[in-house]
């Protein structure tokens, strides 16, 4: 019997060898290159889209990630397991201190977060919000859908007279982070008494007139199971699951809609400040821009390298940079918007950058 | 006539009985069966549109809307973590559960025993962090043997409460016999009562290798997730099936969820393949 376990695992790790692999480094071609990174989910579509296009421009550079999350990729990056890591939000203050100089970030794909909600008999119609009426029904404030501060909005719409259901993210998220500092943006009383960050304390909780649910996939299939609900998404999930979604007032007084235009505006209002500086407050700034057109809940997620990395990997990093500023702006998945040129010219810069040792 | 009159009240009470053991039976099974079906239906669909070959072997291209490729990096990291942890798990596992069953009613004993079923309870996803601060940070890299190393924590306590429980049923005559016949306490253990308990024993080893196969916490921290490269050692990054399926299932692109479909049903025919494997290994004269 103990043989026969035996040839079992020995059957399991000769299948295990004999797999096919891939690029194995062979003749004349350069040595094989493995850049990995980690981190964020949000821009894990047009990694892969990128990866695909630049692999085949360079077969002999090969790139894994692995969508851990915004603060594993943070984590990951600091402990040297991963050449570099994507985050939602930039590096805080008090990190990229610590690592002045050593550490670089760029901005690499713009997204939005959109309100969803379910009204049975509103038709193709399209809502108008304002950051202050979501604050007051996130607040609380705000029970019916006939509520004249919506009405005031949308003229023209027959709302009906039933309480609004609002529905918000349970777990820890970045698209939470950026629903709140729109709101904390656009409504003082939501600034004073709940503010921003991945977790909050929903006051509409309390009515017994919200909803937690996980992930952006949950929020989604919560709206569309619960009628006369509201919550909000990444612009993807909205797409995939053909679901109407807000224009949104900007500072402007302009009802706006997400569109790669829209948000490609607002997200143009980011300084395009050096890899090395601090981004903290700056990136901040795509949230309510008082640009014209610009879509007020859009945002830009970040990569983050480091600056001194050894030769092979570093010729390779150098290129992959290179092509997410100079050709990645051409294959964007849908629901996501490139980078202006402004900030297209910080990853070159970041490119430029990188010192390669030994 | 000699038969016999059975009232019809009592048949009605029968057929009516029998049927709501079967309806219940039927409801227990039911989500089983959905399961089952479900995702043969759509990894099917998904291995059609890329073709088996290439989906055991290829890379994927979850961005190519015609073909999303392949998931074999991740197939070829789960073997390697099975191959692995079974190295390690089977000989700790066997030796502990003949220590709790010779030695029976002693305090390590005891102690073992009750560790042992204790850490069957114990979160796996702070496994995954023990082995991320013991191995992973101090090597610097995420592992296949990182991931193996977690996912045999992981694994362990569930063979050795089955083995020992295996060793424990075997009757006291057999060992009697044994020593009657002036075979030695060693002989007697190893060849004896391990042959007499090998099915329970290798039911132990299959429920570890079904661990090790379906595990996705231990190797959250442990293993990275190369889904585009192979492996050229054990202390590479690594993929496995089941993490592929936790990172892809979220995400809004159809292609994504397609090879997450695709490697559920792998995952799914890995088991059962084990299973098989297992039954004729054992003997012919397995019949469960």
């Amino acid at each position: 019997m103990a043989a026969g376990v035996i040839i079992a695992v020995a059957v399991i790790a000769v299948a295990a060898m004999l797999m096919p692999h891939g690029g194995g480094g062979g003749g004349g071609a350069p040595r094989t290159v493995i850049l990995r990174g980690s981190g964020a989910t949000f821009p894990m579509p047009a990694l892969y889209k990128w990866i695909d296009v630049f692999t085949s421009e360079h077969p002999w550079i090969r790139i894994d990630y692995s969508d851990g999350g915004s603060g594993k990729g943070l984590s990951d990056i600091l402990q040297h397991l991963v050449d570099f890591a994507c985050s939602d939000p930039p590096l805080p203050r008090s990190i990229w201190e610590k690592y002045r100089g050593e550490l670089l970030q760029f901005p690499d794909i713009a997204g939005a977060v959109v309100v969803v909600y379910n009204l049975p008999g509103l038709g193709n119609k399209t809502l108008v919000l304002s950051g202050k009426v979501l604050a007051d029904i996130y607040l609380g404030k705000v029970r019916y859908w006939d509520d004249p501060e919506i009405a005031k909005l949308n003229p023209g719409i027959r709302l009906p007279h039933h309480e609004i259901i609002a529905v918000h993210r349970s777990d820890a998220s970045g698209t939470t982070q950026i629903f709140t500092t729109f709101l904390s943006k656009a409504d003082r009383e939501w600034a004073e008494k709940v503010g921003y960050g991945k977790v909050v304390n929903w006051p509409v909780d309390k009515t017994g007139r919200g909803i937690g649910a996980e992930g952006n996939p949950g929020v989604a299939k919560a709206v569309m199971n619960t009628p006369y609900s509201i919550g909000y998404v990444e612009w993807a999930y909205a797409l995939k699951n053909h679901m109407p979604y807000a224009a949104i007032l900007n500072p402007l007084g302009e009802p706006v809609k997400p569109s790669v235009k829209s948000i490609l505006e607002a997200v143009a209002y980011i300084k395009p400040l050096s890899p090395a500086d601090d981004w903290s407050r700056n990136a901040q700034r795509a949230i309510y821009a008082p640009r014209k057109g610009a879509y007020p809940i859009s945002s830009v997620s970040f990569m983050l390298v480091w600056k001194k990395m050894p030769s092979d990997k570093c010729k390779a990093m150098k290129l992959w940079l290179r092509f997410l500023a100079e050709e990645s702006y051409k294959y964007i998945p849908e629901g996501y918007a490139p980078l202006p040129k402004s900030l297209r010219e910080v990853i070159l810069k970041a490119s430029e950058m990188l010192e390669c040792q030994g | 006539m000699g038969e016999v009159h059975v009232a019809p009240t009592r048949r009605l009470k029968n057929i009516l009985g029998l049927a709501a053991i079967l309806a219940l039976a039927g409801i227990a099974l039911l989500p089983l069966i959905h399961i089952t079906v479900t995702v043969i239906a759509q990894g099917a669909s998904t291995i059609a549109k890329t073709g088996l070959l290439e989906f055991l072997t290829g890379t994927p291209h979850p961005m190519n809307p015609r073909n999303p490729g392949g998931i074999g990096p991740a197939i070829e990291g789960t073997l390697i973590i099975l191959a692995l942890s079974l190295c390690i798990t089977i000989p700790i596992a066997l030796n502990t559960s003949i220590f709790i069953a010779e030695f029976k009613g002693t305090p390590i004993s005891r102690t073992a025993l009750l560790l042992s079923l204790l850490l069957v309870e114990f979160p796996t996803i702070l496994v995954g962090l023990y082995i991320y601060s013991t191995v992973v940070e101090p090597m610097h890299r995420f592992s296949l043997l990182a991931g193996a190393l977690a996912v045999s924590i992981v694994m362990l306590p569930y063979m050795v409460v089955e083995m020992s429980e295996a060793l424990k049923s075997i009757p006291r005559e057999l060992r009697e016999a044994a020593y009657s016949l002036g075979a030695s306490r060693f002989k007697t253990v190893y060849r004896i009562l391990l042959g007499a308990a090998k099915r329970g024993i290798l039911a132990g080893v299959l429920l570890g290798a079904a661990k090790a196969v379906g595990e996705t916490a231990p190797l959250l921290f442990t293993l990275y997730g190369a889904f585009n490269t192979y492996p050229h050692s054990i202390l590479d990054p690594g993929a496995a099936v089941s993490l592929l399926i936790y990172e892809y299932a979220w995400q809004p692109t159809p292609g994504f969820r397609e090879l997450a479909w695709g490697a559920a049903l792998v995952l799914m025919a890995m088991v059962a393949l084990l299973i098989a494997a297992a039954r004729i290994l054992a003997g012919r004269r397995v019949i469960y």
